[in-house]
């Protein structure tokens, strides 16, 4: 069902403490008065207002104007700072403290790609530090100890063919790091010894990769390519061919995020303007959330709440909604609307087949008559109900 | 003692006594509810109730005075009614929310035949049979990202012996939620909106609230348990219209999530069931500290 909305052509960071999102303006686009302006805001996502006039988020609670446009935006706690950074087209990599941002001179900005930062991510072992990647193959890590002074050191060599597109973390083995280029080469490196280990080679374009959850061999790729608009699953225990395809998007993939919580779940988004949800472990898609008018580029679930998630397409749009919709439900009409939503699919069709593992509760009790207690327990998927007595009441 | 195994084809998410203690109705991801009749340490399947099309969280039997009834909650929006009338159930109504429904319960008896929902869509529920078979829900927006539990308090203002005679006592309705937000919220109806309206909310859990149990006990206090994500139960009292206190369980963090809470029917023991499998119960003693209340005998 769809909550929210945020008019804005923006990259965005879910705030990891409560219910904000930060939007940054997204490079590579123009708007309809040809302005290259560009803003860093952050939203109140108020889910207790559920009218009609709520729907639309209007009053950003947060908004300033930055000198350069965002292609990734990442919202992160270090342990000490809660910060907001911006992997910009001009190349700076701009650090906020979130609680502390007035205008512009408050990002520390600083400068070490050569050319465009396309991504970034936190390392999920180590709090303060970040790897950005960008245009020829640049790719830096980053101490953020003291977000005033970043310190930065290069990864690999310079001048690699292609542009690093995506980049993530291992979420479990510590100092692995998979880079993703336009020129369809997966990179494995460790980031402490400055090694690639191995790579993952596709002749497609990479938009984007993610590992998985809990077992780290597993990674995905995405293609961007309108002619092959699959996503990869690869298995580095034999690096040579992938061992399985989520294929369902008419055209190039953008954007996938694996639930951490539950990794039966997979979300991505491209060129089709759709947004699908997967179960990567039987390869089979499990629904399709209301299409855009325009490209989604980039879809990300609430890592506190992963029944919430966000998709931005260049609609100018940023929609808020929930993973889980039981009867295609969605939001509430807006005046005006008709004719724009005319011949868009916007109603959401997921298969409720499988239930997120957050909801499913193991154990229970409950009393009865005379002293009885019955207990549900769980082990190795198999539950039992036994009826006991207990003394004392 | 009575052991049920491989009955359903998934996990079991509740199982509930009758009034009597004669029968149980237990709940799956297998999308059923099944039905038991106990006698002694002897068990008998006596139906299979099919018409969920996801996993069933919760059921709740109904007070007998109403009809041998059962309310359950599933994972597909929906909470059914369910009606046994001379050996045969049938589903007499439903009610419907946006997303999954987590929990279900009906009312202490002296309300009437009001039943608590609680679903992800955020919302709560007090849905009301009347005579006729209609019934009428009142939904209001407790909790932003999804309400986990609820629970009525007793029917008796707290401090007063005197239970309420006849008809409905539905000045004093009050109930506790729990939700995603990590937080305890208490509601009380009003009778001139015709809704429930926040009369606190309740914060220390520092992940999400799993479960809330409004203790029947009507002696001195009132006694909230709230079980979390966070591997802890907090106990929240109040005595008089005095302010809510609140008082972990434990000192410890239990080992594991702590799913469910319940109290007993005189509500002085907490049973308290954790994700590592272990039950564990809980009275309060003189001083005011929870100490264990034995265990659950094999």
């Amino acid at each position: 069902m769809k909550l929210k909305e945020i008019d804005r052509t923006a990259t965005f960071a879910w705030s990891p403490n409560n219910l904000r999102i930060a939007t940054g303006t997204v490079a590579g686009t123009v708007d309809a008065d040809f302005s290259s302006s560009s803003q860093l805001e952050i939203w109140d996502v108020d889910l207790m207002d559920r009218s009609s006039e709520g729907f639309r988020l209007t009053k950003p609670a947060v908004s300033i104007s930055a000198d350069t446009r965002f292609h990734d935006l990442v919202w992160h706690n270090t342990g000490k700072h809660s910060l907001i950074v911006g992997a910009t087209e001009s190349g700076s990599l701009e650090v906020w403290e979130a609680d502390n941002i007035k205008d512009s001179s408050t990002s520390v900005s600083v400068k070490e790609h050569s050319g465009p930062i396309k991504t970034l991510q936190f390392d999920p072992h180590n709090p303060t530090r970040l790897v950005s990647g960008g245009t020829k193959g640049e790719i830096f890590v980053w101490d953020l100890s003291d977000p005033k002074k970043p310190i930065a050191k290069k990864l690999g060599t310079d001048n690699k063919a292609g542009d690093i597109e995506s980049l993530a973390f291992n979420n479990i083995t510590r100092n692995i790091l998979a880079t993703s280029s336009s020129n369809g080469i997966t990179t494995i490196w460790n980031v402490d010894q400055n090694k690639e280990l191995t790579r993952v080679k596709h002749d497609k374009p990479v938009s984007h990769v993610v590992w998985h959850p809990s077992k780290p061999t597993k990674l995905i790729t995405a293609v961007a390519d309108d002619a092959e608009p699959v996503m990869l699953i690869w298995d580095l225990k034999n690096a040579n061919a992938p061992e399985g395809v989520l294929q369902g998007h008419s055209k190039g993939i953008l954007s996938v995020d694996w639930c951490q919580l539950d990794p039966r779940f997979l979300l991505s988004c491209g060129k089709d303007n759709r947004t699908l949800l997967w179960n990567p472990d039987t390869h089979e898609c499990l629904g399709e959330y209301g299409a855009a008018q325009n490209w989604t580029f980039k879809t990300k679930l609430n890592e506190r709440t992963p029944d919430l998630f966000a998709t931005a397409s260049f609609e100018g749009k940023i929609v808020i909604q929930t993973l889980q919709d039981v009867n295609g439900g969605d939001a509430p009409a807006q005046e005006g609307d008709f004719f724009q939503n005319l011949g868009t699919q916007s109603q959401a069709k997921i298969s409720l087949k499988q239930a997120p593992s957050w909801l499913q509760r193991p154990v229970s009790n409950s009393f009865g008559f005379g002293g009885k207690i019955v207990t549900v327990t769980t082990t190795d998927g198999k539950s039992t109900v036994q009826v006991g007595k207990f003394v004392g009441d | 003692m009575v052991t049920i195994g491989n009955t359903h084809d998934d996990l079991i998410h509740d199982a509930v006594l009758d009034y009597y203690g004669k029968r149980l109705a237990t709940c799956s991801s297998d999308k059923t509810i099944k039905i038991f009749e106990i006698d002694g340490d002897n068990h008998k399947l006596v139906e299979t109730l099919r018409g969920h099309e996801g996993p069933v969280w919760q059921v709740s039997w109904a007070h007998p005075k109403f009809g041998s009834i059962i309310a359950s909650a599933s994972y597909d929006g929906k909470v059914f009614i369910w009606r046994e009338e001379n050996g045969r159930w049938t589903n007499i109504a439903q009610h419907q929310h946006n997303a999954s429904v987590n929990s279900v319960v009906w009312a202490p008896q002296e309300y009437g035949p009001l039943l608590l929902c609680a679903s992800s869509d955020g919302n709560v529920s007090v849905v009301e049979f009347k005579e006729g078979g209609n019934c009428e829900a009142t939904t209001f927006a407790a909790h932003d990202v999804g309400a986990n539990s609820a629970s009525w308090a007793p029917p008796a203002v707290s401090g007063s012996l005197i239970q309420p005679i006849n008809g409905k006592a539905s000045n004093n309705i009050r109930i506790v939620t729990g939700g995603c937000d990590n937080l305890v919220k208490i509601w009380k109806y009003d009778p001139s909106s015709k809704t429930y309206v926040i009369e606190e909310t309740l914060s220390g859990h520092k992940d999400w609230v799993r479960d809330v149990a409004w203790s029947s006990s009507v002696l001195s206090k009132s006694y909230i348990a709230s079980a979390s994500q966070d591997k802890t139960v907090i106990v929240w009292t109040q005595e008089g219209n005095q302010p809510w206190k609140k008082k972990l369980l434990q000192d410890i963090p239990f080992p594991d999530v702590v799913w469910k809470v319940s109290w007993s029917l005189s509500g002085n023991v907490l049973a308290v069931s954790g994700g590592d499998n272990k039950v564990t119960l809980w009275k309060e003693n003189l001083t005011g500290e929870w100490e264990s209340a034995g265990v659950v005998e094999e």
